[in-house]
């Protein structure tokens, strides 16, 4: 198979996907939270604010897509390791800058506007939030384990038929790069890998679970009810991301041990179709229902506006990209600029994420050095 | 219930939340065996200090509106076991003193300090829509 084809199959779709993501994401993130600065919602619909983002996307919107096609025929004509670890990178890298430049200008405007218009800054909350807003039961995770065992149970009884030397790697051309030799660690090591996958998208349905209600102080009926949804669909997100995962890792332990015949091509088209897969899921659920559920059409009459605001917290985001809070002692919160979670630095917890997202990247850049 | 804290305000923070909470009961908004989210999730939820919240369940548990189980959390108190005693007679008087005499002070009759407290005892009465 061709070398340019495989690697186009993975990348490309990756690098559009990035492209895509900066577009959107000013326009998926919390209305009143404008390239991480906060402004009251009625100032946040303002035309102001709505053509700051315009040029936010024009601006992007151009520079973005020119780099990304750039990069895609690079990656077509001569694409090597250091593009393909690059690419993304430089993608990341412009998205920063027309953020940073945004940024600054939404400062500026806050700087010198009333935006407040003598609303009162307040801190909210609901005391019932978690009881009326419950997630989906955990025990839905028994699928994802029904198919680790199944998996485990698979290579136990098949042990006698699978080959002497197991492919551990493959290059770019679809061949074998690695081999390692048949032993009970060796088998073993595939359903280790989905137990750790498992238990990480557990952690992140409880990560889900132990998040902070944030709630509107203008229109809080109506943000209680999007928050809520928010959640909901971010729960049920992690077990439909741990049972596909588990998926391909079974596919991955028949094609590996040929206990059935699976070409690798095939192969190839299959984990491009999962990963796509997720992928969409993930823009889609991002546009429909938007950070925090912003985008939640709520049905409800329209509420009045309470006359409070919720209060200026940017100084707790250093960047408008790392929470720094010491007072709170939440360790997951929601990103200002993107969608999802990211996390407390000012949390003593949050050394500790760090050390693992370390150790991880380190365990995946070994084997590519060996 | 909904928990607004005013930032700006000289109340300090934990009085407001008592406060709060304590009308939150009366009015039914927050009714009994209706458990409140632990200090730590409170804290996470206001953005406020883990320590903020905990002086105000404190003091809630000592006034005997709510109990802190060691499993269950805080939990408001049932209305029997809320019933005033003696002592509670007296304090009232006390703490009522100082704003009476600032009312006298400033020429509010007692009709019209009367006619607030009846006020105000009805709207803890209808608006305990839990």
């Amino acid at each position: 198979m061709n070398a340019q084809i495989v690697m186009s199959v993975i990348h490309i779709p990756t690098l559009l996907l990035i492209y895509i993501v900066g577009v959107v994401t000013p326009y998926v993130t919390r209305k009143e939270l404008v390239f991480s600065i906060r402004f009251p919602e009625a100032f946040a619909q303002s035309v102001q604010i709505q053509s700051l983002k315009r040029q936010y996307l024009v601006q992007y919107g151009i520079t973005g897509g020119i780099v990304c096609i750039a990069l895609v025929s690079a990656i077509l004509l001569r694409p090597s390791l250091m593009l393909l670890i690059m690419s993304p990178l430089v993608q990341l890298g412009i998205v920063l800058v027309f953020f940073f430049i945004s940024r600054k200008k939404a400062q500026t405007i806050k700087r010198s506007t009333d935006v407040t218009g003598g609303k009162k800054p307040v801190a909210i909350t609901d005391t019932a939030f978690r009881k009326n807003a419950p997630l989906p039961s955990w025990l839905w995770f028994l699928v994802p384990w029904a198919i680790v065992v199944v998996n485990a149970v698979i290579l136990f009884l098949a042990y006698d038929r699978i080959p002497e030397m197991i492919p551990m790697q493959y290059n770019f051309s679809g061949e074998v790069s690695r081999w390692a030799e048949k032993s009970i660690g060796q088998v073993l090591l595939m359903p280790g890998l989905m137990v750790v996958i498992t238990l990480l998208m557990m952690a992140m349905f409880l990560g889900v679970k132990a998040t902070k209600s944030q709630i509107s102080a203008e229109k809080p009926g109506r943000s209680r009810y999007q928050n809520a949804h928010f959640r909901f669909h971010m729960a049920i997100f992690t077990i439909v991301l741990s049972i596909l995962m588990n998926i391909i890792f079974t596919f991955t332990n028949l094609h590996i041990t040929t206990l059935v015949k699976i070409s690798f091509p095939i192969m190839l088209i299959f984990l491009a179709v999962i990963l796509t897969g997720i992928l969409i899921y993930a823009l889609i659920f991002a546009i429909r229902v938007g950070q925090g559920g912003s985008r939640v059409e709520v049905s409800v009459v329209e509420e009045e506006e309470t006359g409070n605001i919720n209060r200026d917290d940017d100084g707790f985001w250093k960047a408008g990209l790392f929470y720094y809070n010491p007072d709170d002692p939440s360790l997951w919160v929601e990103h200002r600029f993107g969608f999802g979670y990211t996390i407390n630095f000012g949390n003593k917890k949050s050394a500790w994420f760090i050390a693992v997202i370390v150790i991880i990247i380190l365990l995946s850049f070994v084997p590519m050095l060996l | 219930m909904l928990l607004v804290l005013d930032l700006e305000s000289d109340i300090p923070i934990y009085t407001q939340l008592c406060n709060q909470i304590m009308i939150g009961i009366a009015k039914g908004e927050l009714p009994p065996d209706e458990s409140l989210p632990s200090v730590r999730q409170l804290a996470a939820d206001l953005e406020i200090n883990m320590h903020t919240v905990n002086k105000a369940y404190n003091i809630l548990k000592n006034e005997g509106l709510i109990v802190i189980h060691k499993k269950r959390g805080a939990i408001v108190r049932k209305k029997e076991d809320m019933k005033a005693d003696d002592a509670f007679s007296g304090d009232l008087s006390q703490r009522l003193e100082p704003i009476v005499a600032e009312a006298v002070c400033k020429g509010t009759t007692e009709k019209q300090f009367s006619h607030i407290i009846s006020t105000l005892f009805a709207t803890m009465k209808t608006g305990g829509t839990p």
